[in-house]
């Protein structure tokens, strides 16, 4: 999977002159990518929705401030985070639905239990953790990409993978 | 920490290649002759298939062919709001001007009521002067803002 877009650099700087259409293939290749990370912020794919559109709005509104040097995800993806952030505080009081939208497609051994658990789990991790394992393994981002993004150094990044991991094994067992 | 624990604490970074080679191979040897070990990765290597394959729920295909036209539409909406409001802005005020001008200019018009009418204007130039400084204060310290980098 493609972690960039080739001409960023040009988009952007097309951007900053304030051509809206040039916005249109950075959105389309992101657009999934928001979505996915908004999702895992708020369980709600309509408010997922939403956030990950505004997102794109707030960042073609502050774009003269991205620095063109950076790659632009790990900064839109703060924009992100600060939107859902923002929205579950908001929501908190409120009794919002949770839904599990976690779909596991793979079957060890025809073993459908491990299906529904392992959803659970992925289903019941705080959110902090659910950022990490969505971005890993949904948007496919390298140890490295994940440190960039998230702003944390790689050991913490390796080790809170290592420690959700073990997490999700200790739910599976016994249970599967 | 005895060699069975460290070796555990190891199996994570061992699927992931995270490892040395001294440690690699360490681990490996392990493997060979601990059942419980090797039981521990098997479930590692199940869960690892299991994130592999893992999807979110997608809205429909629809969603994604109407979504950059929305996010557009709303970019431009929001302009058009700003030119509306700016608009509205100025035809009011000059409206209104016009309005208390040939109110106050007319000889007709009791001395009481012109009275009232100033101290309206006033108030609501007061009131306009505020909000507008509180909004340019709290657009200075919007969160998004320090958004930067």
């Amino acid at each position: 999977m493609k972690n960039k877009l080739e001409n960023e650099r040009e988009i952007i700087e097309k951007l900053k002159k304030g051509n809206k259409r040039a916005f249109e293939p950075l959105v389309k290749f992101y657009m999934k990518r928001a979505y996915n990370i908004a999702l895992g912020f708020v369980h709600n794919e309509q408010d997922a929705l939403d956030i990950s559109q505004e997102a794109f709005i707030r960042a073609f509104k502050s774009i003269k401030k991205f620095d063109d040097s950076k790659d632009f995800f790990p900064w839109f993806y703060q924009i992100i985070r600060r939107l859902c952030f923002d929205y579950t505080k908001k929501k908190k009081r409120e009794n919002i639905s949770s839904n599990n939208f976690f779909r596991i497609v793979y079957n060890p051994n025809g073993n459908d239990k491990f299906k529904d658990i392992l959803s659970e789990a992925l289903h019941k991790l705080a959110p902090e953790e659910k950022e990490i394992i969505i971005l890993r393994y949904i948007e496919g981002l390298s140890y490295e990409e994940l440190a960039e993004t998230l702003n944390k150094p790689l050991g913490t990044i390796m080790s809170s993978l290592f420690y959700i991991k073990k997490k999700l094994k200790r739910e599976l067992e016994g249970k599967v | 920490m005895n060699k069975h624990k460290k070796i555990k604490e190891l199996l994570l970074p061992y699927l992931e290649g995270k490892l040395g080679e001294g440690e690699r191979k360490e681990v490996e040897e392990h493997l060979k002759v601990c059942e419980e070990c090797k039981a521990e990765i098997k479930k590692y290597i199940e869960l690892e298939e299991g994130l592999k394959m893992m999807k979110l729920k997608e809205p429909d295909e629809r969603v994604w062919e109407n979504y950059w036209t929305s996010v557009y539409n709303r970019l431009e909406r929001k302009i058009g709001w700003i030119l509306f409001s700016l608009g509205a802005i100025i035809v009011l005020f000059f409206g209104v001007y016009q309005f208390i001008d040939e109110l106050l200019k007319d000889p007709k018009t009791p001395l009481i009521l012109k009275i009232g009418i100033f101290s309206l204007s006033l108030g609501a130039v007061v009131l306009f002067v505020s909000i507008l400084r509180e909004q340019l204060f709290s657009g200075k310290r919007e969160r998004y803002k320090e958004v930067e980098k």
